[in-house]
């Protein structure tokens, strides 16, 4: 059996159809052209001390740490780990990052680099 | 009518069944079901009415949960609260918007009705925790997906039977 549309549809459901898109849309838009003022770096180093840079700047960080110092760099909106002390230097082979929700970690030197925003976070949920 | 007794048990078998194999077939998604009972569902609302329909749901979810050996555990609950106001939405529509909404935008409504509703019985009752509400916008896709195809069975189900029960008749 064939369905032909046209018949079945009455304007209602198309009116419905397209609320649920728009909704959709205006809900998901915010995350694709979410502006780069609002993203933030943290950075979070042995002794849990937070530090905040935000992601247009130009920066040349050093994090202490029990191997030693990490350079990290933020410039171009992008955030990479410019020279390790650690012994494997994982995070410097991960290279940068610079979408929301994403991380670097140093594990011998307890360091963690995130990007967050201040206004849109994502939870456990959406991750 | 007479057997309307036997047909609404028979319906209430078949949407049992559905829903209990419905639940073995694993899913992309945990929460992408496409719901068949609500076919029966539908059906009912169309043939008969809401208070039917309710008898229908009620004794389906019961006897899923029977069958499935998930009685008054938290998904029998959530599940339950999301098919009931979903068939009284969806009688609603069909009883007074029937002008407006062919069977497919009922189907579709019902669906994010059952979806929104599941989602605050599981945020009042169990969960308690207000990011799960950032979840709406997937269900409301899901549900556009699921309740279209739901509502195109149930139409062709509904055209090519040839005796219909209940004091329905054909109007489109």
């Amino acid at each position: 059996m064939i369905v032909k549309f046209s018949e079945i549809l009455k304007p209602g459901d198309v009116v419905v159809c397209f609320i649920i898109i728009f909704f959709v849309i205006i809900h998901y838009f915010p995350v694709f052209i979410s502006p780069d003022q609002e993203k933030i770096v943290e950075i979070i180093d042995y002794k849990n001390d937070v530090y905040h840079y935000p992601i247009s700047g130009n920066y040349k960080v050093a994090v202490p740490g029990p191997y030693g110092t990490t350079e990290i760099r933020i410039k171009k909106r992008k955030v990479w780990v410019l020279k390790a002390s650690c012994p494997h230097k994982t995070c410097k082979q991960m290279g940068p990052i610079m979408n929301k929700g994403e991380i670097i970690i140093c594990i011998p030197n307890r360091m963690l680099i995130r990007i967050t925003g201040n206004n849109f976070e994502f939870d456990g949920v959406s991750r | 009518m007479k057997n309307k007794i036997t047909t609404i048990s028979l319906l209430i078998a078949i949407a049992s069944i559905l829903f209990t194999l419905e639940n073995m077939i694993p899913t992309p998604l945990p929460w992408f079901r496409l719901g068949f009972s609500n076919i029966i569902t539908l059906l009912v609302l169309k043939w008969w009415g809401i208070k039917e329909s309710l008898i229908v749901v009620t004794m389906r979810v019961f006897l899923g949960g029977l069958l499935s050996g998930k009685l008054f555990n938290p998904i029998f609950i959530i599940s339950l609260s999301g098919s009931i106001s979903s068939a009284i939405g969806m009688g609603l529509l069909i009883l007074y918007c029937h002008q407006i909404f062919s069977i497919i935008g009922v189907s579709i409504i019902g669906a994010v009705i059952k979806n929104i509703t599941q989602l605050c019985t599981a945020y009042l009752l169990f969960i308690k925790n207000i990011s799960i509400f950032s979840l709406i916008p997937v269900f409301m896709i899901v549900s556009l997906i699921t309740g279209a195809i739901i509502g195109i069975i149930t139409y062709i189900i509904d055209e090519k039977l040839k005796i219909r029960p209940g004091n329905y008749a054909k109007s489109q």
